[in-house]
């Protein structure tokens, strides 16, 4: 009996993703980017395997080999997409900068998604003061510019805790601030659709049985949330890794050590007009395509789980 | 046949403000602001008794007050004033820890079935989360069984149980919501226009499926409905609202042979007939006013043909009649009708 439960969970459960996965065949670009994104997944993962330098060895670094141009242009084998200003090979880099630009973004919006889903969720099914009181708040967050917060904390960080303790927490930092700087987007989102899911029979009848508050939130109310929340998920990671490249660019993000993309970019435009122009373009593009198939896919999602044209 | 009252009602009260903003609450008066809360008077000392085994229906028009009284007896919504009792415990002022026992005891069939069952969760988990968390002792295959059964019981295949909502019509969405409330074996069921979504023919079918879980396990109905035929087929006994207040409460015969309220007599030969086309309908003027100050007098004052002064003035009183109804009208009392 249970056994036959379990095939026809999965059936009915498929059922529903066929579904979605039909609508994304039909949709070319999605299909692209969401092979692209793949790709962007897999050579960030395996970053220390197909990397052509290892980043670690302080060989790695020797200025004779700096400002090579790429392969197609210069010529030299050992490097196919050149060398940046401090004679590192490019494509490594590139490799582990997109490594830790996709972390960065992915942690930050699960600080974000994890808070602004709990305050989204108590503002709304609670509501009365406490609402007023978690929105309000959230205005103010809104109301500083998320980049304006970031410098401030990374300039005070950087002061106070010294350039060297900065290079080893950069990344947390990054991750830290990028989170809570955004977390009203997404508790906006879920308050909207708790309060149209709170009036709902539903809710009524858990709550004559009995069952408590945080159940009710997170077992009944949380997964008829979950269409707007995938969009943003999607859309926050690009513009994670877009605060990130911004911060990164300004000089307060990743250290020149560690490149993330944005500090690639940031550190190659200044040989940009001594005609070292790949050192700043290259990476430029590799993150242009990422933060572009993100948005895409995200547009997808958005148009599929639109409850008009995929009726649940 | 004894009555034992189950559930006691008592000068239950609700008010509802309209303006939630506490900003929008404050207007200027010549140069004063003073604070302004408009309030509607929903329940106005609604008294009834509901006896075991007995299926008590109560009618009335949109908005005179029968949803909000089965959600404040179910304590969806706490009632500003007033007392309810459940065989001897009073109930209505417990937290929800206190009242989880009783949670059991009572529960509740709502209106819409397109809204009342989570779309997210299939008929399994619908059904056996109410009965893992009232029957924290049972194992997975005691719950399984026991969700074969109700799903049996109330006409839905079990090899169903891993369906979602939408999957089903209606007709059988109210079943799986009779069942989800049979599932915790309560006494008491508060059924909240259960028919009003669904066909003709499918109404049938739930109402009689209420009635045979009625006679298996012994239940009580409070039935809310404006279905005048629903009411003559399933009540015993009949509580007529109107504006927040019972006006006529009557055994389902005595109400529908001798109506003595005005109202109810009106509500009654609304009822399209096809044997007797000779009873003209009774026309009431106007409309049910929305009531943002507290009744004075008779609630039926507005539209009642038969209105004194003393019906404006003086809130009539509950009279038990000799043949065993109970009517709130100054007219009956003394015996202008």
């Amino acid at each position: 009996m249970k056994h036959i439960n379990k095939e026809q969970v999965i059936s009915t459960k498929s059922k529903h993703w066929i579904h979605l996965w039909h609508g994304f065949l039909s949709d070319k670009i999605a299909v692209l980017s969401l092979l692209i994104f793949t790709f962007y997944c897999l050579i960030s993962l395996a970053a220390p395997l197909i990397a052509p330098f290892d980043v670690r060895d302080p060989s790695f670094m020797s200025l004779e080999n700096s400002e090579i141009a790429p392969y197609w242009i210069d010529g030299d084998s050992r490097f196919l997409l050149g060398t940046d200003g401090q004679g590192r090979d490019l494509l490594s880099v590139i490799l582990y900068g997109t490594r830790l630009s996709l972390t960065i973004g992915i942690f930050a919006v699960v600080i974000q998604g994890v808070l602004g889903i709990c305050i989204g969720l108590i503002a709304g099914y609670f509501g009365g003061r406490l609402d007023n009181f978690l929105m309000r708040c959230a205005d103010i967050q809104l109301s500083f510019s998320n980049m304006m917060v970031a410098i401030i904390v990374m300039a005070l960080f950087q002061t106070v805790f010294g350039i060297a303790s900065y290079q080893h927490l950069a990344m947390y930092i990054l991750i830290l601030v990028i989170g809570l700087a955004e977390w009203p987007l997404f508790a906006r989102t879920v308050r909207a659709s708790v309060l149209a899911e709170k009036q709902k029979e539903y809710i009524d009848a858990a709550r004559i049985m009995g069952i408590g508050s945080g159940r009710i939130m997170f077992k009944h109310i949380l997964p008829n949330t979950v269409s707007p929340l995938l969009v943003i998920f999607t859309i926050q990671i690009a513009n994670a890794i877009i605060a990130e490249a911004a911060l990164s660019f300004l000089g307060l993000g990743m250290p020149v050590t560690q490149p993330s993309l944005g500090s690639l970019i940031s550190s190659g435009f200044s040989y940009m007009f001594s005609g070292a122009w790949w050192i700043c373009v290259i990476p430029s593009i590799t993150l242009i395509v990422l933060i572009l198939v993100m948005n895409l896919l995200g547009d997808w999602l958005r148009d599929h789980l639109n409850p008009k044209v995929y009726k649940d | 046949m004894k009555h034992i009252p189950l559930l006691q009602i008592s000068h239950l009260e609700k008010r509802f403000s309209v303006k939630e903003k506490w900003m929008s609450q404050w207007s200027l008066n010549r140069g004063r602001s003073y604070k302004k809360q408009d309030t509607v008077y929903a329940l106005n000392k609604v008294t009834l008794t509901l006896n075991k085994g007995e299926t008590l229906c109560v009618v009335g028009e949109t908005g005179c007050g029968k949803s909000t009284l089965a959600r404040a007896v179910m304590g969806l919504t706490k009632p500003d004033s007033g007392e309810i009792y459940y065989g001897d415990q009073r109930i209505d002022n417990l937290n929800d820890r206190q009242r989880l026992i009783f949670r059991r005891r009572m529960q509740m069939v709502f209106q819409n079935p397109y809204a009342s069952l989570n779309p997210r969760m299939t008929v399994y988990q619908t059904l056996s989360e109410p009965i893992a968390f009232h029957n924290p002792q049972l194992s997975r295959i005691e719950v399984d069984q026991k969700i074969t059964t109700l799903m049996e019981s109330v006409g839905i295949s079990p090899n169903w149980v891993d369906r979602y909502p939408h999957e089903f019509s209606g007709g059988q969405r109210q079943r799986i919501s009779i069942a989800r409330a049979l599932s915790v074996e309560p006494d008491l069921i508060i059924a909240d226009e259960p028919l009003a979504a669904l066909d003709v023919s499918v109404q049938a079918q739930v109402l009689n499926l209420m009635m045979d879980k009625q006679e298996e396990y012994n239940l009580t109905y409070l039935f809310i409905t404006h279905d005048l035929a629903v009411v003559e087929h399933f009540s015993n006994r009949v509580a007529v609202m109107y504006l927040g207040t019972v006006c006529e409460l009557s055994d389902t015969k005595t109400l529908f042979n001798n109506p003595k309220h005005p109202y109810t007599q009106a509500l009654l030969s609304a009822i399209p007939r096809l044997d007797n086309n000779s009873q003209k309908p009774i026309k009431l003027i106007g409309e049910v006013p929305t009531p943002y100050e507290a009744i004075i007098g008779c609630p039926f004052q507005a539209r009642c043909p038969f209105a004194q002064e003393k019906c404006f003035i003086e809130a009539p009183k509950m009279i038990q009649q000799p043949d065993g109804s109970s009517v709130s009208c100054h007219a009956v009392e003394e015996q202008r009708l």
